[in-house]
């Protein structure tokens, strides 16, 4: 056979399906049109919603009660029923009255959420080197763009579900599933709860806010990370598509693009989104926040992180800059793709840093230890000075890694008896042979409930270019109680705790710990960040900040959950700013 | 303050060294007077209204109605208890600009009530229709239906209590107390006020000082309303799709009826499981909206600062964070009335407190009491709270009266907190705090004899649902 006569029939292995988003609200638009982003999503077999097989579109208005059937789903090869995706949108000019309207807006409205919660799990896969569980066990998370007239969207562990509302106003009708901030910043909260559950159980205040900065800081970087946005965020050019180089400095930066897109997104909703990101950008460095009793609060807590962040941003992006901004201007898309490229990249590597986060008892402090630390081990050259950028924003906020009181690894050896490496990496059960053995080691209590809650593979490309294997596990531990038996231990070990003012001694409470364990391609453990169940100074804080806040459940017991009605966790996150540290 | 179980009616009573022109050595001022819970059944509200006609000797000079809530005002829809107020002859009627926008502008004779605030008060009137209606099918289908499939009696009767409040004694326009409020004010005078307002209270009672700290119009500060609440539109699609989803059933499905139309027309299967699930989950949604108005109307709440010789009254009715903010952190001055850094000047002063709404967790800001009274520790400080437990909130984290902010008050007022909750249940029960006003002189307590301070309760279950 002659080599022309060759012929390959297959389709070639496509990875990404292309879709077209909102770029970042129907607000924001460019010659008087909403400004569209094309982005890729892994290839899936899609079903009619769209539906994927992590991802389901659901569209039922829970408000009018009404369902309306999934769109049939144009693929480009009719041998593969379902694979690949056609977007009915990719050549279509869209207008604000046609996101708006129920035909076509309907379905551009589900393409959005599908696309951008496709969008943003990938990432998360990408980052980590695995598959990712959602928090509720099964393996569909069900978006529902039009789920309710309300102005709110949140993510539901018990349903399974992210609902996005809708409101009409003044000017008209205004859709949360098609703002692509609100859709990853969702996202990002139904991801990280599969990643840490235990976030949401009743803990130190930054554990919460946590919770809230982390979404925000997905969804901004998830937006900033499209160069369109970028683009339109930097300015005008001139005819040749440059800009003056004054419009690249920090000054100029914190001013105009960060600035305007903090103040853009959640503008649709006024006082309830948005705003702990407009107040993140003007938020003065500084360790004052600690002290300000607004601040014990998770959403203004939140703004901290998110300010840390945010400011790195801006430096990384600079330092991408300094090669080519000599002269007088700046190709202003260059310059836009080096932001997105900034902003993609800080996006990976704080994803990357949750599975070197404590699975308990967390505190900003733990983000910055966990930053670095993961960054170090997939990119030891840090050609952009990226963590010195970081550990300084941070730093400025007050934000240090703190020395977990662990292991030397060089002077304490864990003993491995009977440890089979294979299982290690996999079996829970295995693991706790290993959490056992070396329990006086780790400063593990045995005396409590112990629990090893997963181990995990995750398998990313060494310095070398060769691949390397890891296995990362969460133990946690739980030591309920009453206030006064508490108290007596701690006394008993030489701590003794003072309980809140007028806290009963019958008060039942639960206590935890936990800790992270990270094991090298051979099986040796390298890393253990820990929170040790008898750390009294960190109780002392959890159980002041429980009561002060009056975080209890319907039995008046602290610390075994916030006592919120099912579904309903995330539901009242976002309340009106304006009352952020004012509330009791 | 009066027993009103949940609500809130208060009379300040000024007495002279002499005689004013009318021949009277005092004078007498009505802060609310309502009730949704009676602090026991059988409970007579005109009891309550003889006992404001002794305490005030048969002569009411200004009666204030902090604002449109039945809490506030039901006493004055009565039959009986507003005809023996009747006989009060009350001579200013004193309200919110919300509830006359067009005479408040005329009032002040500045234009603050513009376009926006106008709109608000159209939405409030669109809202008031909503509440009325899901309140009324509550009602209806409770009747009828024993239990509520999937949702909680601590929610439903949350949604009860908080439509309930918004809505009045006799329906949701309140008509008959605004009756006779407009019957007052014609044959005695009236005024509607908002932030920076001048009142004309001390023409009634001499020799005092008022302040109006709020509530600002919707021109002078947007924020006072809800996020969306300030649309007309925003209610009326609820009002819609709330009579959209009766007519599907789909409140049936979140608990009134078996199975709804609704959930059949959904196809079986997951689809189903999780419309059923978001229908149970529309009463949260519908308390949050209903939440959102009642937030809306407290924050139409007049706050008055009273200052009598070395004294100062704070007497907020049910206003929330929305509505101190202007207050306490946005007013520059510019649109009327003090800036915000003059206000909280005149704020650390305050020796008396009427606690905000009820003792509810965003009544009383933090900068309020840990900031500006918490930084002057050495004044003296008493507060009064009109107060029932178990009536709202069904969580920890709702409940009034909020544990958190009991503790801090009791903590600023040196165990000075005074609640009605813990006073006898009788229609002639009354906290009485009295003080001279020159000298120095704290505030005393001078009765019923041994009323207990307001304690924390970790029950949190409703009393009656």
């Amino acid at each position: 056979m002659a080599a022309s006569d060759y012929k390959d029939t297959r389709e070639p292995d496509k990875v990404f399906s292309e879709m077209k988003i909102v770029a970042q609200d129907p607000s924001v638009t460019v010659d008087g049109r909403p400004l569209m982003a094309t982005v890729r999503v892994p290839i899936d077999r899609l079903d009619r919603g769209p539906r994927g097989h992590r991802l389901r579109v659901i569209d039922y208005d829970s408000s009018s009660s009404t369902f309306a059937e999934p769109a049939d789903i144009d693929c480009p090869d009719e041998r593969f029923p379902g694979w690949g995706y056609r977007d009915p949108f990719s050549r279509r000019k869209l207008s604000e009255a046609d996101l708006l309207r129920d035909d076509p807006g309907r379905r551009i409205r589900c393409q959005n959420v599908y696309a951008i919660a496709a969008r943003t799990l990938a990432e998360f896969e990408i980052a980590l080197g695995r598959r990712l569980p959602w928090g509720f066990g099964t393996h569909e998370l069900y978006l529902v763009p039009h789920a309710f007239a309300e102005a709110n969207a949140y993510y539901s562990r018990d349903d399974k579900a992210l609902f996005f509302g809708y409101i009409d106003s003044a000017d008209g009708r205004v859709y949360t599933s098609l703002s692509h901030d609100i859709v990853a910043h969702e996202t990002a909260h139904a991801i990280l709860d599969g990643l840490r559950p235990d976030f949401m159980k009743p803990g130190l205040p930054d554990q919460r806010g946590f919770h809230e900065a982390f979404a925000d800081i997905v969804a901004l970087l998830s937006v900033f990370s499209i160069k369109e946005v970028v683009e339109e965020l930097i300015g005008t050019a001139d005819k040749n598509g440059r800009i003056p180089t004054s419009l690249v400095s920090k000054e100029a930066f914190e001013s105009n693009p960060l600035f305007k897109l903090a103040s853009q997104l959640g503008n649709l909703f006024s006082d309830e989104r948005g705003n702990g990101l407009r107040r993140s950008v003007v938020l003065e460095p500084g360790s004052a926040w600690r002290k300000d009793p607004a601040f014990e609060l998770p959403h203004r807590r939140g703004e901290v992180l998110v300010a840390a962040v945010m400011r790195a941003l801006l430096d990384i992006w600079l330092e991408r800059l300094t090669p080519l901004a000599r002269g007088r201007d700046i190709d202003r898309e260059r310059a836009a793709e080096e932001g997105a490229k900034a902003a993609k990249h800080l996006l990976t590597m704080s994803i990357r840093a949750i599975d070197y986060t404590p699975p308990a008892e967390f505190e900003f402090e733990d983000f910055i230890a966990a930053l670095l630390r993961s960054d170090r081990e997939v990119a030891p050259h840090d050609t952009y000075g990226y963590r010195d950028i970081l550990a300084t924003s941070f730093a400025e906020f007050g934000i240090r890694p703190p020395a977990y009181d662990t292991l030397d690894l060089a002077i304490d050896k864990p003993i491995y008896p009977g440890v089979n490496f294979e299982a290690l990496r996999s079996m829970t059960d295995e693991m706790y042979r290993f959490v056992w053995a070396n329990a006086r080691l780790l400063k593990v209590d045995t005396d409590n409930y112990l629990n090893v809650n997963d181990v995990r593979p995750s398998i990313r490309i060494g310095p070398d270019g060769l691949l390397v294997s890891e296995a990362v596990a969460t133990y946690s531990q739980v030591m309920e109680a009453t206030a006064g038996e508490v108290q007596a231990l701690s006394d008993a070990q030489g701590r003794r705790i003072a309980l809140p003012r007028g806290m009963d001694l019958d008060t039942p409470i639960s206590i935890r710990g936990g800790g992270t364990l990270i094991f090298d391609q051979f099986g040796n453990l390298k890393y253990h960040c820990s929170k040790p169940l008898f750390d009294w100074r960190r109780q002392k804080k959890r159980l002041d900040h429980l009561y002060t806040c009056g975080e209890k459940d319907q039995y008046g017991r602290y610390g075994f959950s916030s006592g919120d009605s099912a579904g309903q966790a995330f539901a009242g996150l976002h309340v009106p700013a304006t009352r952020a540290g004012e509330n009791w | 303050m009066y027993q009103m179980g949940f609500g809130d009616a208060f009379m300040l009573t000024f007495e002279y060294p002499e005689p004013l022109d009318d021949g009277r050595a005092e004078r007498h001022m009505l802060v609310d007077f309502g009730s949704t819970r009676y602090a026991k059944r059988g409970f007579d509200i005109s009891g309550v209204a003889e006992q404001i006609a002794t305490d005030s000797n048969g002569e009411l000079d200004v009666v204030v109605v902090t604002h449109r809530h039945k809490d506030h005002m039901s006493g004055f829809s009565s039959k009986k208890s507003g005809a023996v107020l009747d006989k009060l002859h009350p001579k200013l009627v004193v309200q919110s600009w919300t509830e006359d926008p067009q005479a408040a502008t005329d009032a002040t004779g500045v234009t603050r009530v513009g376009e926006q605030s106008l709109r608000f008060t159209n939405a409030l009137v669109s809202a008031q229709a909503l509440a009325d209606s899901v309140h009324h099918d509550l009602l209806e289908q409770k009747k009828r239906a024993r239990s509520f499939r999937g949702i909680s009696n601590e929610l439903l009767g949350a949604v009860e209590q908080q439509t309930m409040a918004v809505i009045g004694e006799d329906g949701l326009t309140n008509a008959k107390a605004y009756k006779r409020l407009a019957k007052w004010s014609k044959d005695g005078d009236c005024e509607f006020l908002c932030y920076g307002a001048k009142s004309k209270i001390p023409d009634y009672i001499p020799g005092i000082t008022v302040d109006v700290l709020g509530p600002p119009t919707v021109d002078q500060h947007s924020e006072v309303t809800g996020a969306r609440s300030k649309d007309k539109e925003y209610w009326m699609l609820h009002g819609q799709l709330y009579a959209q989803s009766k007519q599907t059933g789909a409140l049936g499905a979140a608990g009134f009826k078996r199975v709804s139309k609704s959930e059949l027309a959904v196809p079986a299967g997951p689809v189903r499981w999780l419309a059923s699930k978001m229908q149970r989950q529309q009463i949260n949604n519908l308390l949050r909206i209903v939440r959102e108005l009642d937030d809306s109307l407290n924050n139409t709440s007049l706050i008055l600062s009273i200052r009598a010789g070395d004294k100062h009254m704070l007497l907020p009715g049910d206003a929330q964070i929305e509505n101190w903010n202007y207050s306490l952190h946005a007013s520059d001055g510019s649109r009327g009335g003090l800036s915000a850094e003059e206000a909280r000047e005149l704020l650390k002063t305050v020796d008396f407190y009427k606690v905000s709404h009820h003792g509810s967790r965003n009544g009383t800001p933090r900068t309020l009491l840990q900031k500006l009274w918490g930084d002057n520790d050495d004044r003296d400080l008493v507060a009064l709270m009109g107060t029932k437990k178990k009536v709202h909130g069904g969580s920890e984290q709702t409940a009034v009266p909020r544990e958190t902010l009991i503790e801090a008050l009791l903590d600023r007022t040196h165990n000075r907190l005074y609640s009605t909750a813990s006073m006898p249940a009788n229609e002639d029960a009354v906290i009485e705090i009295a003080a001279k006003l020159s000298g120095g002189h704290p505030f005393e307590y001078v009765g019923p004899d041994d009323i207990p301070i307001p304690e924390a309760d970790p029950t949190t279950e409703l009393a009656n649902h």
